[in-house]
Formats: structure tokens, sequence, C-alpha cells
């Protein structure tokens, strides 16, 4: 078996396992799974700790393809980026560990860990950008601009349209502090983060078949994941729905994943 | 001069760009690449075919990196020498090999 075969397998066993473990305390709470085998502890210990492995596998794939390609190479500065962002993300998720496992406190929130994470996320919002500018670079026949442009319109103003419905509890409550604007930083910014990733959707959608199609399509679900995962967490801390938290474990740790997947897949790819 | 047929070195191009690219992306990009080195003939002197395979290489380079990229170009060649006695004439010597 390929070494590909075997990161795919991995890939999918690990999100199985995910999605058994977060799945069933969302879905039916009181059930006898989610009470007395996949209690909060159980949820916790798992979640923080496979983030965390998952975000080191991305951060280092990250490093080592962006070590592959030379100083001459237009995506070689998206790669910086994105590797940047990964260690940042990595390095949130530390603080959260160390909260949640090594302290046994609840994280607050706000914490460094979001320091970490917004810095982290500008960096990919800047690194998917680069990402669309080195495709047009490469000279291959690719979608009219301005229907690209559509593309990346139509998605903001979709992502804008979900977003105001969702966090309307936190745009119309009575306070606003730190932890309101993190409330809508963090969607904000994947707002900037899905229009570029939308487009790069769109773009390598005519990759599709290739080896290079396979890097982006995990890429793009990874930030898709990670602006599903930051809506949920707002919405869900400002209506207090801790039953529904499940959800955003499993869809920050599925996009986690994908990105260690689309980081993976381009080593692969570099040095096969 | 020598010249080497023009579907050929198309169905090369292609069948070497796909396991990256993708079928679609590769069949569009070498007619692209054709059509902008102003290749409107049947047959390709040796000059065109080794500018198409530097383009080739030139684009996939930012999705690969540089070394897969020489190794597509070189791929390409040794495809190429063992259908069209011109391209040998020309290739370099380690391509050969």
């Amino acid at each position: 078996m390929s070494a590909t075969r075997r990161r795919d397998l991995a890939f999918w066993a690990a999100i199985a396992v995910a999605v058994v473990v977060f799945l069933p305390p969302a879905v039916a709470p009181a059930s006898a799974l989610a009470t007395g085998v996949l209690t909060p502890q159980v949820q916790l210990w798992f979640g923080a700790l496979a983030k965390l492995a998952a975000l080191l596998v991305a951060a280092t794939f990250a490093v080592r393809s962006r070590a592959g390609f030379g100083e001459d190479n237009p995506a070689r500065s998206a790669w910086t980026l994105l590797a940047t962002g990964l260690v940042l993300y990595a390095l949130g998720q530390v603080v959260l560990v160390v909260y949640q496992l090594v302290l046994a406190i609840e994280a607050p929130y706000p914490s460094l860990a979001d320091a970490f994470f917004l810095g982290a996320m500008v960096l990919l919002v800047v690194a998917f950008g680069r990402f669309v500018g080195a495709y047009e670079r490469a000279g291959f026949p690719l979608d009219r601009r301005r229907d690209v442009v559509a593309t990346g319109a139509v998605g903001a103003v979709a992502f804008a349209a979900l977003c105001g419905a969702l966090l309307r509890p936190v745009l119309g409550g009575t306070g606003f502090g730190l932890k309101e604007m993190l409330d809508l930083a963090y969607p904000l910014l994947d707002l900037l983060l899905f229009v570029p990733a939308l487009i790069l959707l769109r773009v390598s959608w005519r990759l599709r078949g290739g080896r290079v199609w396979r890097i982006w399509l995990a890429l793009v679900a990874g930030a898709l994941l990670l602006a599903a995962g930051d809506i949920l967490f707002a919405y869900f801390t400002v209506v207090d729905s801790a039953v529904l938290s499940p959800l955003v474990d499993l869809a920050f740790l599925a996009a986690y994943l994908c990105l260690a997947r689309g980081t993976s897949y381009q080593h692969e790819l570099l040095h096969a | 001069m020598e010249s080497c047929p023009l579907q050929r070195v198309e169905e090369v191009v292609e069948r070497e760009l796909t396991p990256y690219v993708g079928k679609t992306m590769a069949q569009a990009a070498t007619r692209a690449h054709v059509r902008s080195l102003g290749i409107a003939g049947a047959t390709l002197e040796v000059a065109q075919v080794e500018a198409l395979i530097a383009k080739v290489g030139l684009g996939l380079h930012i999705f690969v990196g540089r070394d897969k990229a020489v190794e597509l170009e070189d791929a390409i060649r040794r495809q190429l020498v063992r259908a069209t006695p011109v391209v040998a004439a020309a290739a370099p010597r380690e391509v050969l090999v």
C-alpha cells in the first residue's frame, strides 16, 4: 500500500472517530452512549489532544512543503504564510490544552489562545489570496476574471447574510465588550477567508482528477469548516446552548484534519 | 529542417500533465501553450518543441516545485525521443541515457 493510500485511510479513520465521539452527545445528549461513555470529560480530552495533533501535523507538512518551493516560486510566500498561520493555530491550541488538561480549568474567553487564533486567521486570509495570485501566474487557462470575481462576490454576500442571521443576538446585545468583539471578529475574518477559498475552489475545479486538485480540495474544505466552527461557536456562546457545543469541536477538528491532509498532499507531491 | 507532428507532441504533453492537473486542464493547458507560442502548423521544429516543454514546466513548477517540473520536462522529452527521432537528435545527453 502506498504512503498516500495509508495517509488517506488514516485521515478518514480520524474523521470517523471524530464523528463517533462528538455527534451522539449533540444529537442525543440523554442517550446511554452520551451519558455513560462519551462524557464531557472524554470529549474534552479527545478533542483537545486530537486538535493539537492535527494542527502539529498540518504545520509540520506546511513548513516542509514551503521548503520545497524555490525562492523564485510565486507559491513560496503563500506557503510561508500558511505554515506560519498553522504554527500559530497550534500554539493557540497548546494554550487551550494547558488550561483544559494541565490546569484542569475551563479556558477563559478571551485568552492568549485567541490572540494566536486571530493572528493565524489573518495569515491564512493573506495566504489564500496569494495562492489565487500564484495560480494566475502559472499561465494555465483559468476562468474569466469577471466570473471569478462574481463567484467571490456572491459567496461574500451569502456568507454575510448567514452570519447576520445567526449572530443577530450578538449584534442586538446590550453589552459590547472584548468578548462580543471577538464573537464578531472571528466570523468577519472567516468571511475574508471564505471569499478566496471559494475562488480557489472554483479555479481548482478545473484541475479535478489531478494530484494538485486534491491539495486544494482539502485546504478549501479546511477553511470552510473553520468558518462553520467559528460561526457555531459564536452562536452557541450567545444563545448559551452548551448541549450543541460538541458540534463546534467536530467542526474545528474536521477543519484541522482537512488542513493536515491538504498540506501532506502537497508534501507528497513535492517529495514523492 | 526536420520536424515533429504537432498531434504527437500534444498527446505526449497531455499524457504527462494529466496526473498532476487532470485530463481537462492538461488538454486545455497544452492547447493554450501551443497557441501562445504562435504554433499554427501541423508540425513543430525542435526549437518549438523545447519552447513548449519549457512553458509547460514553468507553469507546473508553481504547483509542484522546480524538481518535479524538471522531472516532467524530462519525461516529455523521453516520450518524444522514443517516437520522434528528430527530438532524439537534439535532446540533452542525460535524457537519452
